[in-house]
């Protein structure tokens, strides 16, 4: 496990720089998308109030939501002389507590994450960090705690809750020097995350599912009462490689080696392949109620992020 | 087998030497092992498939092999074989002398048996077998076997008794060695004469004939004097050979004089006339005369006062088989001939089915030019004087002045019918008489074929810039070899008339050059003529007197023909087609080791070498 520090160290996308990443990856155009798809959010959750998600959790809110019987130790400001009259017991109030919405968002960091898409297309990873940046802000505007981590074979860097829209430039920071190792390995890496007690909040994942156990590990998060939105990210290559009619493809990540010979519906075939595997992850996610976004590397990210919001995944 | 070798270490080379496949990074195999997959439970599925097909061929073609049961791709359903077997399929094949054209027939009719399925129908063309129709092979080819040659012209279509859907359907096969005769005009003449025969466009002529030599002796006479010549008579002989055919003929002439203890006994050598070798231009005549007067001092040397033998033949002579014409006999009394001298002519050229028409003498009637009576028919000698040879011949006396004589026809009487006119060839044609047989009445004038040569020369029509005749008349140049002109019932109401002509050409100018007509006689006759001929008789006459000797007569029928358009073009085929339609046997132990092969590899190369995996 390391620390956004450490992390920050070994930059491989791109600049070696993580200010230059940086810049590069949220300019300003970024920070225009970004004011953008702020305006479109508070258009889009009118009404609502900043900060206020409705908790079980009994606290110091002002919102009531129940009696319960006077103990000991309890204050006695609680306690509601007008029941007190009636029913000649003690009877404290209780208030709803107003609590923050955790928002954990998972990044594939993965090599295959790396992958180089054709020229003046944006590679899944970047892609993929924008998407959170993203998220990220809207998070915090919303007085949201939002907890970063990417993760390989387990979680490899991760960066402390962060609250308060001032934390935006730590989020970009953490994400700028962000960089790809390795396999994934998706089980271990939410064990591994989701191993300390975490409260019920928003899971976004963001990866390619291009491995071994693809999205299935997701499938644990049902016990813990999240709510999950599964990205998918495909750059062109992935949906459509154009390969030589006979060749031997390497896996980045783990080195194996496939011969393909010559077959003449190869891309058909592998299109629907491509199809096939997205809508695993779809009836996986159906299944247990979560959304799923199929996403090409090649869009805008804010593109995304409107349709989350219009679909109402980043509403709450 | 070495090119099958060569070509299979090409292609294993190639394949070995086949560019190593390029490396390609992606983020993941996942995908691509999906899809590796997927085309590997294809490829097990088109293995099974390939593996059960080639299975199930392997044990049909086991069952076939152990059964013996043969394929009839492309069989004709229900075919119609029609076997001419009337007198020219008794000829010998020139390529096999044992077997005559009859033979191949049956042998033909047997392979298209073998292209054949359901019902077939047999027949021949004498009327003495069929229509019989057979459900199964073996019944049909043996009754193919049993057809037997019957001699004579008499060739009949037989009523095959189809309905009429089904004679539109069934194929006909029509074995015969006078295709011209039935398939009818060629399609110039055809057009120009709107002519038809009711042969359907589903008949197939299989053509039996052969390019014979055709080259024989039309005349071999005896004078006592040269025509022309004056002063004291001496002994000699006019001969006479015809090359009918389309090349020219090399060949030898030989002329022999034996004594009759020579031809009964065989005795060791005869005393040679004449020994010489001739080339003879395509239907061209040669003609010679022999001084016989060695010939009578030799027979006055040796057995004095026996009549001797002239025998003139030629080798190689006719290739057909045919009681020949390469053979001449000519019986000399002893000693020089006196002016009431007898002399007894023989001529063998007479057909073997004659021989017990002429054990009645008291049927012929020979009709010539020499003083009425003067020749008769010898009625004792109906065989020939080669006892080795069985064929009758004809033996006619003469007693009169000495000249040259020619019998213009010979003519069988029998009770209670018309006339029929032997075929007689070369001195029916000197004259022109058989003209007078043909039967006014028929559309179709049918030369007899001696050889495949003449019937299909009978079918030659002429340039219109030769005939000279008015559209839709057609002619046909008459080989001098085509003895017979035969009618054809199946055709009574298509002929208007038939205008015949004799002609004669220079003999000089036969073996080169351009025909020479040095005389032209035509006469017309009409289905109504109750006489007819009989002005192409006299106008023969005529021309005879004025051309020279031994000058070929040509005759020339011209007929008119109404009332039919579109004649179907029937297709001939050959003998050689046949067999090769009907393909080499089926190799069932070949394609059943291939089959096994073919299975074994597969198996091996799907289990070891993982060409599916």
């Amino acid at each position: 496990m390391t620390d956004s520090s450490a992390a920050s160290t070994r930059g491989r996308s791109g600049d070696s720089s993580p200010s230059a990443n940086r810049d590069r990856l949220f300019g300003p155009d970024f920070f225009r998308r970004l004011q953008r798809l702020k305006l479109a959010s508070r258009r889009l959750v009118a009404g609502t109030q900043k900060g206020e998600h409705r908790s079980r959790k009994r606290g110091s809110g002002i919102e009531f939501a129940d009696y319960r019987p006077y103990v000991e130790g309890d204050g006695l400001r609680f306690v509601d002389w007008g029941a007190y009259l009636r029913f000649d017991k003690l009877l404290v109030r209780q208030f709803e507590e107003d609590g923050d919405l955790p928002v954990y968002l998972l990044l594939d960091c993965s090599e295959s994450m790396a992958g180089k898409g054709p020229e003046g297309s944006m590679r899944k990873f970047d892609f993929s960090r924008r998407v959170l940046a993203a998220i990220a802000y809207l998070s915090l505007e919303n007085l949201d705690r939002v907890i970063l981590a990417g993760f390989a074979e387990g979680v490899v860097h991760r960066c402390p809750a962060l609250r308060g829209t001032n934390q935006i430039h730590r989020v970009l920071q953490f994400l700028a020097a962000l960089d790809t190792r390795l396999s994934t390995n998706l089980e271990t890496s939410l064990r591994d995350f989701f191993g300390q007690p975490r409260r019920p909040g928003l899971v976004v994942v963001v990866s390619d599912f291009l491995h071994e156990q693809g999205a299935s590990p997701i499938h644990k998060l049902a016990g813990l009462k999240h709510d999950v939105l599964v990205v998918r990210v495909l750059d062109h290559q992935n949906r459509a490689p154009r390969l030589p009619r006979r060749t031997r493809v390497v896996d980045v990540e783990t080195g194996d080696e496939l011969l393909l010979e010559e077959q003449p519906d190869r891309a058909q075939v592998y299109a629907d392949l491509v199809a096939e595997h997205a809508d695993e992850i779809r009836t996986l996610c159906r299944r247990n109620s979560w959304a799923f976004i199929d996403a090409d590397s090649d869009a805008h990210f804010d593109d995304l992020i409107l349709a989350l919001m219009r679909s109402g995944h980043l509403r709450r | 087998m070495i090119w099958l070798g060569a070509a299979a270490v090409a292609v294993v080379l190639l394949y070995l030497l086949r560019p190593p496949a390029r490396r390609f990074a992606v983020p993941s195999t996942l995908l691509w092992q999906r899809l590796l997959e997927r085309t590997r439970k294809r490829r097990r599925w088109l293995r099974w498939l390939l593996s059960l097909l080639l299975s199930l061929l392997f044990v049909l073609l086991l069952v076939a092999t152990l059964f013996r049961l043969e394929p009839r791709f492309g069989a004709v359903a229900d075919p119609v074989i029609l076997i001419d077997n009337t007198g020219s399929m008794g000829t010998r094949l020139a390529a096999d002398p044992e077997m005559t054209r009859l033979d191949r027939a049956r042998s033909l009719a047997r392979t298209l048996l073998d292209q054949s399925s359901g019902a077939i129908t047999v027949a021949d063309l004498a009327g003495t077998f069929g229509p019989t129709t057979f459900q199964s092979l073996d019944e049909a080819a043996r009754a193919i076997d049993r057809i037997q040659w019957r001699p004579g012209l008499d060739a009949r279509l037989p009523n095959l008794f189809l309905r009429s859907t089904e004679q539109e359907q069934r194929a006909v096969y029509l074995l015969t060695d006078r295709p011209a005769s039935w398939a009818g005009p060629d399609e110039r003449t055809a057009a120009a004469t709107r002519r038809s025969v009711p042969l359907g466009a589903n008949w197939t002529l299989v053509d039996l004939s052969e390019d014979a030599h055709n080259i024989g002796f039309i005349t071999l006479s005896s004078t006592h004097s040269q025509p022309g010549t004056l002063g004291a008579p001496a002994p000699s002989a006019f001969i006479e050979l015809l090359n009918g055919g389309n090349q020219t003929q090399t060949t030898r002439l030989v002329v022999d004089v034996l004594t009759p203890d020579q031809l009964t006994r065989g005795a060791p050598q005869p005393a040679r006339l004449l020994e010489r070798d001739l080339e003879i231009a395509p239907r061209a005549t040669w003609t010679g005369a022999l001084d016989l007067s060695r010939a009578y001092a030799l027979v006055e040397q040796r057995s004095p006062g026996q009549r001797v033998v002239l025998r003139a033949s030629i080798e190689p002579g006719n290739a057909d088989q045919q009681p020949a014409d390469d053979v001449a006999w000519l019986v000399l009394d002893a000693g020089p001939l006196t002016i009431d001298g007898s002399r007894r002519t023989e001529v063998r050229r007479w057909p073997r089915w004659l021989t017990r028409v002429l054990e009645t003498s008291g049927r012929l009637r020979v009709n010539t030019r020499a003083t009425p009576g003067a020749v008769r028919i010898l009625p004792n000698a109906p065989q020939g004087s080669d006892e080795s040879d069985p064929a009758p011949c004809l033996a006619l006396a003469y007693d009169g002045e000495p000249q040259e004589i020619a019998v213009d026809d010979v003519t069988l009487r029998l009770p209670g019918q018309p006339p029929v006119a032997l075929p007689w060839t070369a001195v029916a044609l000197r004259s022109a008489a058989d003209a007078a047989t043909i039967d006014p009445s028929s559309a179709w004038l049918r030369a007899q074929p001696s050889t495949a040569e003449a019937a299909s020369i009978a079918l030659v029509s002429a340039p219109d810039s030769e005939s000279g005749r008015e559209p839709g008349c057609v002619q046909w140049h008459f080989d001098p070899t085509v003895a017979h002109l035969e009618t054809r019932p199946e055709f009574p109401a298509l002929v208007e008339s038939i205008l015949l002509s004799v002609g004669a050409r220079s003999t000089a100018t036969t073996a080169s050059g351009p025909e020479r007509w040095i005389g032209d006689r035509w006469s017309s006759t009409s289905p109504d003529d109750p006489n007819p001929g009989a002005n192409l008789m006299r106008d023969a006459e005529g021309l005879r007197a004025t051309a020279p000797l031994g000058a070929p007569i040509t005759l020339v029928a011209t007929g008119a023909f109404t009332g039919q358009t579109d004649p179907p073009v029937i297709p001939r085929i050959t003998p050689e087609e046949v067999a090769r339609r009907a393909g080499s046997p089926w190799p069932r132990r070949s394609l059943l080791l291939v089959a096994l092969a073919a299975l074994l590899l597969f198996e091996a190369g799907t289990r070891f070498a993982g060409w599916t995996e």
